[in-house]
Order: C-alpha cells, then sequence, then structure tokens
C-alpha cells in the first residue's frame, strides 16, 4: 500500500530526544480512525489503549497486501515510525537507554529479543520500503529478513557483531568479554559507564533474557499440555535456549550479566550488588566460588537438579534475612553433628575459608573419622574442580577414593576389608579383598567380586558384576532387576561398620556368603618401627604433600596465611575441642577426633577464632573455634598417645 | 630486617601465653597417662600398658583384669557407692577413631579385678547404690538398663532421636521402676523424660525451647537437678533447675541458678551432699573466661574453684574431682600426691607413733 505522506523521521543519533517528541507529538497511525486525538495530556493509559487498537489494525490490514516488486529490488528498508511508536510504549526503558548512537543500536535491542511490540516478542516488524521508484509501502517482515537488510547494507558493526555471539562463537566471545568484579565503588562507576558505552552490552543482555523467557515458556508448557503443537513447538524452542545459556554460561557470569542488564539505569543498584559482604552475596557476585552455598541451599530447598540463579538469590536472600535458618536446615540425608551454625556466623567462616568443598558428604555414616578426614583433604588437593555427587550412594563413593589411595602402596591381600565364601572346588572358605560399593572402574569393587563368585560357586556367567542397589530401589518386579545378581543394601541402616546386605542372583537370595573386616588405618603413625603405614605418611610418599608441625596459634595464622591451597589437620579430644557437646566422665577419657583448619578470622576485639571442620562437622558447616579448645584437644590426645605425638599439621603440595 | 621481626615475634609467640595455675597437680606412681582409676587413699590403682591390658595394683601386686589387643584403652566409671566399676574396652582406640563404635562394657567388683562383660553400648552409667547399670548404642539408638545383681533383669528404650548422630541421653534411676532420660524430638529440641517399666510409656517432664541448648540432669539426694545450658552464640544463657522427686510429678519446680552467658556445664551431682560442680562461663567484655565451680544448693552460691581461663570439663574419680587441663591434671577437691603409698604412710605413722609412745 502506497503512504499518502512521508514523515520525516529516521533513527538518528538525536534518537532519544525525538522518542518523546514521537510519543507525545509525532504522526498518529496512517490507519487509524479514531476521533480522539490523545494529547499531551491524556493518561498513558489511554494512549497504550488507543495504539494497540490501531497497532492490531494496521497488522490486519498488512498482513493482506504485498509488495507490487521484489524485495531484493527495494532502494530502501526502514522501521515504520508507528512501529517505532510502538517499542517506545512496550519496551523497558532500560533497554532503551542502550541507544546511544543512531538506529543500528536500536537494530541490536531488535535482534536480541530485549525490546517488545504491543504483539510481545518481535517476530515480524511494520517496516516502510522504498520502492525502485522511489515510492514508499508498508508491509510486514520477517525480523531475520530485515535485520540481514538492515545490518547488510547499514550496520556492517552489528553484523560482526552478531557473528561472534552466534552459538559458534558464543562460548569463545564470552571468554574474550571479560567480566570482572570491581575492587573498589569509583571502578564500579567507571564500569558501569563503560559497559553502558559498550557495543556488546545488548549481546550479554540477551542471556538474561532468554532465560527468563525460556523459564516463562517451561511454566506455559507445564501449565497448558493441551497447547497446539505449533504454540509447543515455539515454546520447546524458547526452553532450548535457555538450556543453551544456562549451560554455557557460569554463575558468576549469569548473575553479573542479570545484575547489569536488570539495572541498566541505575548505577547504584549495579554497585550495590558488588559491595555486599555475606558469603552468600558473594556467591552470587561470582566472588565467593558457587560450592560455598549451592550444597547448602539445595539440601534446604529439597532440590536434586542444577540450581538456577533465581533459586541461588532465593536461597542468599533467606540465608541473609533469616539466620536461624542454618541452625536446622542444610545437612537432611548427609547425618552430621547437630545443630548446625547460624547463617551469619556462617558466612563469616565461609568467607574466609579456604578448602574447596565440591561434595556433601556423610560424616554420621562413616564411623572412622579418619576417613571422612583424608577424603576431605583428598578432595581439596587431588581432584578440587570435579563435583561429586554424593547423594545415592555417599558411603561407598568415600570408601572407594580412600580404598584407592591405599591400595595404590600396599598389596591386595593387606586391605583389611574382605568377602568370604565356601569355594566348593577347594572344600573350604576362601576371603577374597573387596573395596565397597559398585565402583566399576577397579577389579576389586564389591560388584565384580561378588560376580567372580558367583561366577564360581553358581554358574555365573564370565565377567558378570553385580549391582550394588539401595533396598528401596531394589523392586524384583521390574524388569531390570529379573536378571543378574544384585548386592542390596539398606542405606539408613548402612555405616561403614556395619552395613547388613543381601545377595540376590536370579531373584533368589544368596546364603553362605559373609563380609568381614573393618577398615582401620592408622592415620598418624602410631607405632615407632612402622609409620610409614599411616595415611599422612602415604600421602607424603605417593602423593608429594608436605607437613609442617604446628605448636601454637600464631604459627598456626602465619602458615595458613603463606599459600592459597594449605590447610591444616590434626587430631585432639572430642571433649576438649567441642566441651559443650561431649562431657568427660572417666579419668585419662579423651575420644579422638580429627579436624581440618582452613582460616582464621578476627573478631571486633581481635580474638582470633579458627575455622575448623571437625571430622563429625557437615563438610559445609566450618565452626569457628578458640584456639585454647584445639590445644588443649590436641595437647591431651598427646598424653595419651602411644607416641607421645603432638598431632597439629600444616598441609601443603 | 622484617623477616628478622617475624622470627622473633614468631619465637616470642610459639609457646602457648597462659599464667601457671595454682591448683594442685594429680602425681601418682604409674604414669599418669597409664592410670585409669584411683581409690580414694590410693589403695586400689587400675591402669593400663601398652600390651592392651587392664591391671590392677593393690597391696604391691598387680594383677591383670583384662587382655585386649596391644594399643587398647580402658575408661572406668565409678560412683560413691563403690561397689562395682563400669569399664570399656576400645581395642581400636589409636587406629579407628569413631565416636558411635559400641564398646564392650564390663563390670569388676570396687578392688577386684575379676571382669564380666555386661553389654556393648558407650557411656557406661552406674545407679542406685551400684545396683543398675545403663549403656547406650549409639548405632541403634538403644539405650540399656542392665541389673547387676541378677543379669538377667533387663531392659531397653528406644530413643527417639534420628536427627543427631553423635547424641547420648543422660539417664537417672529414680527407682527400678522409674527412670529419666533426655531424648531429642523431631525438629532436634532436648527434653527429659520419665519412663515407668509398669506402664511402658515416656512422659515427658522437661520440655526444651531451642535446638540451640543442652540438657543435663542428675539425681542428688531427693531431688532432681536440671541445668540448661545454651549453645554456640544462642542467647538462651543458663540455669540450673530443681524438681523434688518425691511423687514423680515434676510439676514443681524451683530456681537454683541463673545466668545470661552460656555455660559450658558438665555438671557433676552426688560428689558432696549439698554441692554441685559444673562450669560457668565467666566472660567478661574482652576477655573470654571459663572455670569450674561450686554451688552451694542451700544457699544457691556459686563459687569458682579453678584458675586456668579455659576450664572445659570436670571428671569426679572416687573421692576426687579433677580437672584435666592442656596434658596436666589439676585437683579441684580431694588429694593430690598419690606418689607415695598409702602402706608406706601408714607403716610411717605407726613407726612415728611407736617412737612417741617410747619417748
Amino acid at each position: 500500500m502506497r503512504l499518502r505522506t512521508w514523515p520525516k523521521f529516521w533513527p538518528n543519533r538525536f534518537f532519544s530526544a525525538l522518542t518523546i517528541f514521537l510519543l507525545i507529538w509525532g504522526p498518529g497511525n496512517l490507519y487509524a480512525e479514531d476521533d480522539k486525538v490523545p494529547g499531551l495530556f491524556s493518561s498513558l493509559q489511554d494512549l497504550i489503549k488507543i495504539h494497540k487498537k490501531g497497532f492490531n489494525k494496521q497488522i490486519r490490514q498488512l498482513k493482506t497486501t504485498q509488495l507490487p516488486f521484489a524485495l531484493k529490488n527495494a532502494k530502501d528498508i526502514r522501521l515504520d515510525p508507528y512501529f517505532v511508536r510502538s517499542l517506545l510504549f512496550y519496551s523497558d526503558d532500560r533497554y532503551l537507554s542502550l541507544i546511544k548512537k543512531n538506529q543500528c543500536d536500536l537494530f541490536a535491542l531488535i535482534e536480541n529479543n530485549l525490546l517488545r511490540s504491543a504483539e510481545g516478542i518481535i517476530k515480524k516488524l511494520v517496516v516502510v520500503v522504498k520502492s525502485p521508484d522511489d515510492h514508499l509501502y508498508s508491509t510486514i517482515l520477517n525480523k531475520k529478513v530485515f535485520l540481514q537488510y538492515v545490518y547488510g547494507k547499514k550496520c556492517i558493526n552489528k553484523k560482526e557483531l552478531s557473528i561472534l555471539f552466534n552459538r559458534k562463537n558464543f562460548k569463545t566471545t564470552l571468554k574474550e568479554v571479560n567480566l570482572v568484579k570491581p575492587k573498589t565503588y569509583q571502578d564500579c562507576l567507571d564500569l558501569f559507564d563503560s559497559r553502558l558505552k559498550n557495543p556488546n552490552t545488548p549481546y550479554l543482555c540477551r542471556i538474561p533474557m532468554a532465560i527468563k523467557v525460556g523459564n516463562a515458556a517451561e511454566r506455559v508448557l507445564q501449565k497448558f499440555a493441551e497447547k497446539s503443537d505449533s504454540i509447543k513447538t515455539v515454546y520447546s524452542g524458547r526452553v532450548l535456549t535457555k538450556n543453551y545459556y544456562l549451560k554455557n554460561t557460569t554463575l558468576f557470569q549469569k548473575n553479573y550479566l542479570e545484575t547489569l542488564c536488570k539495572n541498566l539505569t541505575s548505577e547504584e543498584k549495579f554497585c550495590a550488588f558488588f559491595q555486599a559482604d555475606d558469603a552468600w552475596s558473594k556467591v552470587i557476585s561470582g566472588e565467593n566460588p558457587e560450592y560455598k552455598m549451592t550444597y547448602k541451599c539445595k539440601n534446604y530447598l529439597n532440590i536434586k537438579t542444577p540450581l538456577t540463579p533465581k533459586m541461588l538469590a532465593k536461597c542468599a536472600k533467606t540465608f541473609k534475612a533469616r539466620p536461624k535458618t542454618c541452625i536446622t536446615k542444610g545437612n537432611a540425608g548427609h547425618p552430621s553433628i547437630f545443630p548446625l551454625q547460624q547463617c551469619d556466623d556462617l558466612s563469616k567462616t565461609l568467607n574466609k575459608s579456604k578448602m574447596i568443598t565440591r561434595y556433601h558428604d556423610c560424616p554420621g555414616r562413616i564411623e572412622n573419622q579418619s576417613i571422612t578426614n583424608i577424603y576431605r583433604i583428598l578432595k581439596h588437593y587431588e581432584d578440587p574442580d570435579v563435583e561429586q555427587n554424593l547423594e545415592d550412594n555417599c558411603v561407598s563413593q568415600i570408601n572407594l577414593a580412600f580404598a584407592k589411595i591405599f591400595l595404590e602402596t600396599k598389596n591386595k591381600d593387606q586391605w583389611p576389608l574382605r568377602i568370604c565364601y565356601q569355594d566348593l572346588g577347594r572344600e573350604e572358605e576362601v576371603c577374597v579383598p573387596y573395596i565397597p560399593g559398585d565402583g566399576k572402574s577397579t577389579d576389586l569393587s564389591e560388584g565384580r567380586v561378588m560376580g567372580k563368585i558367583l561366577e564360581k560357586n553358581k554358574g555365573a556367567p564370565p565377567g558378570e558384576t553385580c549391582t550394588v542397589v539401595d533396598s528401596g530401589k531394589y523392586n524384583p518386579v521390574k524388569l531390570e532387576y529379573r536378571l543378574g545378581c544384585f548386592i542390596v543394601y539398606d542405606q539408613g541402616d548402612c555405616t561403614s561398620l556395619n552395613c547388613p546386605r543381601r545377595i540376590i542372583y536370579k531373584r533368589k537370595e544368596v546364603e553362605g556368603i559373609r563380609y568381614e573386616g573393618r577398615p582401620n588405618f592408622d592415620y598418624f603413625p602410631n607405632i615407632a618401627a612402622n609409620t610409614s603405614n599411616a595415611i599422612v605418611n602415604i600421602l607424603k610418599s605417593q602423593k608429594k604433600y608436605r607437613y609442617r608441625e604446628l605448636r601454637s596459634l600464631s604459627e598456626i595464622t602465619h602458615f595458613l596465611g603463606t599459600k592459597k591451597k594449605v590447610l591444616a589437620h590434626g587430631v585432639g579430644c572430642a571433649g576438649d575441642i567441642l566441651p559443650e557437646h561431649f562431657n568427660k566422665r572417666s579419668f585419662n577419657e579423651c575420644r579422638p577426633l580429627p579436624f581440618i583448619i582452613d582460616g582464621y578470622i578476627k573478631d571486633k576485639r581481635k580474638k582470633v577464632f579458627l575455622i575448623t571442620r571437625t571430622a563429625i562437622d557437615d563438610v559445609h558447616t566450618p565452626r569457628l573455634i578458640n584456639w585454647n579448645y584445639i590445644y588443649s584437644g590436641v595437647k591431651n590426645y598427646q598424653e595419651i598417645h602411644p607416641l607421645k605425638s603432638w598431632l597439629l599439621y600444616g598441609i601443603n603440595k | 630486617m622484617a623477616s628478622i621481626n617475624k622470627f622473633i615475634l614468631l619465637l616470642i609467640f610459639s609457646t602457648p601465653l597462659w599464667a601457671d595455675s595454682l591448683l594442685p597437680l594429680l602425681f601418682t606412681k604409674q604414669p599418669l597417662r597409664n592410670v585409669r582409676f584411683i581409690s580414694k587413699g590410693g589403695q586400689y590403682t587400675y591402669f593400663q600398658n601398652g600390651n592392651g591390658q587392664l591391671l590392677l595394683s593393690k597391696n604391691y601386686k598387680a594383677t591383670e583384669v583384662l587382655k585386649g589387643r596391644p594399643g587398647s584403652n580402658f575408661l572406668m566409671v565409678s560412683t560413691k557407692a563403690r561397689r562395682y566399676l563400669l569399664f570399656t574396652i576400645d581395642e581400636h582406640y589409636h587406629d579407628f577413631y569413631s565416636i558411635r563404635e559400641p564398646l564392650k562394657i564390663y563390670r569388676v567388683r570396687f578392688g577386684n579385678f575379676t571382669a564380666d562383660e555386661i553389654g556393648l553400648g558407650q557411656a557406661p552409667r552406674l545407679h542406685l547404690d551400684d545396683t543398675w547399670a545403663t549403656y547406650y548404642n549409639l548405632q541403634e539408638r538403644v539405650l540399656t538398663f542392665q541389673n547387676l545383681l541378677t543379669q538377667a533383669i533387663k531392659f531397653t528404650i528406644s530413643l527417639n532421636n534420628k536427627i543427631n548422630p553423635y547424641f547420648v541421653p543422660q539417664v537417672a534411676m529414680i527407682d527400678r521402676e522409674t527412670v529419666l532420660f533426655s531424648d531429642l524430638n523431631d525438629e532436634g529440641i532436648p527434653g527429659i523424660l520419665v519412663f515407668k517399666r509398669g506402664d511402658e510409656k515416656s512422659q515427658a517432664i522437661y520440655k526444651g525451647i531451642s535446638v540451640r541448648e543442652k540438657i543435663e540432669f542428675c539425681l542428688q539426694g531427693d531431688n532432681l537437678i536440671v541445668g540448661v545450658f545454651g549453645l554456640d552464640k544462642s542467647k538462651i544463657g543458663s540455669k540450673i533447675l530443681s524438681y523434688p522427686v518425691k511423687g514423680h510429678k515434676f510439676t514443681q519446680k524451683s530456681e537454683l541458678y541463673k545466668s545470661k552467658l552460656n555455660d559450658i556445664g558438665n555438671m557433676v551431682c552426688n560428689f558432696e551432699k549439698d554441692a554441685i560442680y559444673f562450669v560457668k562461663n565467666l566472660s567478661e567484655n574482652i576477655k573470654a573466661k571459663y572455670e569450674a565451680v561450686r554451688m552451694d544448693l542451700n544457699t544457691k552460691e556459686t563459687k569458682v574453684i579453678s584458675d586456668v581461663g579455659y576450664a572445659n570439663q570436670i571428671v569426679p574419680m572416687d573421692d576426687k574431682l579433677l580437672l584435666p587441663f592442656r596434658g596436666k591434671v589439676f585437683v579441684l577437691k580431694g588429694k593430690a600426691n598419690y606418689k607415695s603409698d598409702a602402706l608406706a604412710e601408714k607403716k610411717k605413722k605407726k613407726e612415728k607413733k611407736k617412737k612417741k609412745e617410747k619417748k
């Protein structure tokens, strides 16, 4: 349809000022038939109502019209001013503030789904096309087609940015963007200013927007299962996009960009995000690693899947506003000493805590507390970046990690845990070593060892591996449990010392197999004649750990300040380290309790407290302990130790 | 220069800084680390050795009470009744650090060396003039009451606590039919329950208000003494209450003590007729301080009886009250020096008497 008039408007560097003009005095819809002309003093609501009516009418009419020439022959394509007005009405101000220089900034916002028209998310645009004979026609164009045209002709820089942020290059580009946490408030203000001017900001804001749109789509799909297939495809696409961005960005990047894009018009709010000093806000801002809150948060929210930024923000808000939450919540299914620490105390300790804890162990189920302590040390030094999911088989996975260390130096025969069975060929009882749990990677895993026993005694096929399964999951009626062999145990009753199991082969319980042995190990040397067997010495020889005896508070604080990854560990009497939890009623009573110290804090009175996780504490709940109690605990154990050893050492690697 | 200064500072602060206590230290003939029980006057000494033996030293003669694996550790408890001693043996004390592991529990007649195994658990205690023993199995969460006169008489109580795997209940027996024990409810809040064997039912007589409080109790004469101590940085504070046991109603109570600070507690009852002992928080502004105190039950006055600064435990051993602290054992009440044995002292006294008589 040919236009009768042509408004003298093309977005330019004075676009911002013109937006106001357009809104108030700009040309009306050429298709609208309203008698009323909204004036300066009409309410915004009225303006929007009238606009939407006109807009819909325009779309309806344009849908039925076609250009009288091929689009490739068009001399120029521009946005219809009435459509621009729609963008101004329906889009968020904060994104409009990114239009700094020219129309290309506006196109970048459209490309990145940051603007909305009266129809919502923009898929099609109303444009004015100049024909080869210089006549103007209004029509509807697909967003992709429009952007291809304008980027090719007018906005070559945006075209390049578009390529840099496409799926093929996204990861590399994001790495190079280098999002950093400002050190001072002034740094933050400068950073904010440069971000607003940076042409890639709309491309970055696409990420939180896609996550937001994807979340909404997910809710719609869940709520309205009966939606038509075409709608489902659109919404599923949005969910896939969201998942792509969630997968390919770190929590810090997600939160950083969400904060930036949410506060494009407020530098104070943006900088406030980086100024909070509690551990929870620091996780959100990326200053603290995620594991300092994610495990506690997942447990608090009772969620097994990865946490969304929104969930983390919810936890941070709760932990900050209701500090008592952490006293009782956060260790469900991972038993440890109770009650836990208050969130605000925990926040202080986590801010200074050095130990890397990308797992949630189960101290209450590991009877030998040395194993818990050693596992924590191993995870800190050996594979700190690997997240370990211990939800389903915590005891066996920790035993396996511990056993691996032990078996690297020992003969299999000296391993204490064994499965005993009656060898029908030799007519005698035979005991073979095993490591508790599935652990398919090793021949000594319980499942494999049991498979070999059944091969000998029950004619099971060679290479059979029994599946170790919790009694809650084992269901003989199900097809998957009908064939093969299973070692069924009860996770609730299973500790490293006592874990009753049933052996099921071809749906029948196998009798005559028994488990023996207990995981006894010297944590530190106990016998002068045999010090190499102690776990600390195995770690020293195999993993090149270095130790330094720490005898005073100043030695500890000095040592912990030397390097980023150093820890201190030791063994002391529980009644001295945690006197409020354990009382002594016998002379020379001392329950040896291993512990790890990974930092210290000074309170307002400059009094030093050590950030300590005893082997019975939840790994995500370190506590502050006065040095006097630690000293008393280590000293009292030293008095009754066979070698009279002082057992508090710094670890370095 | 800076590094030299740092070195000097390290040297200065490399030894712990605290004042020496004026309390007497415990001295024994056996190395202190081996001693497990010394009776009044040092007549009987139970001690262990590196071979895994528990021995009784009496009249210059040592007799084996029990032998375990080398490195075994023994712990003994007694009461004023001096009829029996209960002890545990931990054969993997140094190579299996476990707070929850059940240990074998034995009884031995006071001053005797014949030990009988009575069960498997932790925290053995004697009750009702040493006619009953109790112990707790942390793994099974079962509290066992064992009659010591008739081995066949025994009953158990299963605890509700599912939240703290390291919780050990407090226990007291009012009579052979009525017992008191502490437990945690589903939220982890502690309480005291009375269990009547005839009814096979437990009933709460004291309910805590927060998970951050510790409840201790003991029988002192005709009264039940209940201590409530706030944990960590809670603002619960501390209080000690007294309930008359008569009638088993536990409805009347009187407050013996109250403090805004969270004391450590670890109360010791029945050491004296009209007094109990506990560890009190005496912190003021900048300085943290914890000491053992004696509280007179009649006047309700507390008196500080230690001077170590960070006391945390008070251990009764027959007629002595001890304060283990940083590898030393201070004597709060009772005789401190057991280096010279009782028989030798008696002989000396007799000789002195004879000399006087001759003169």
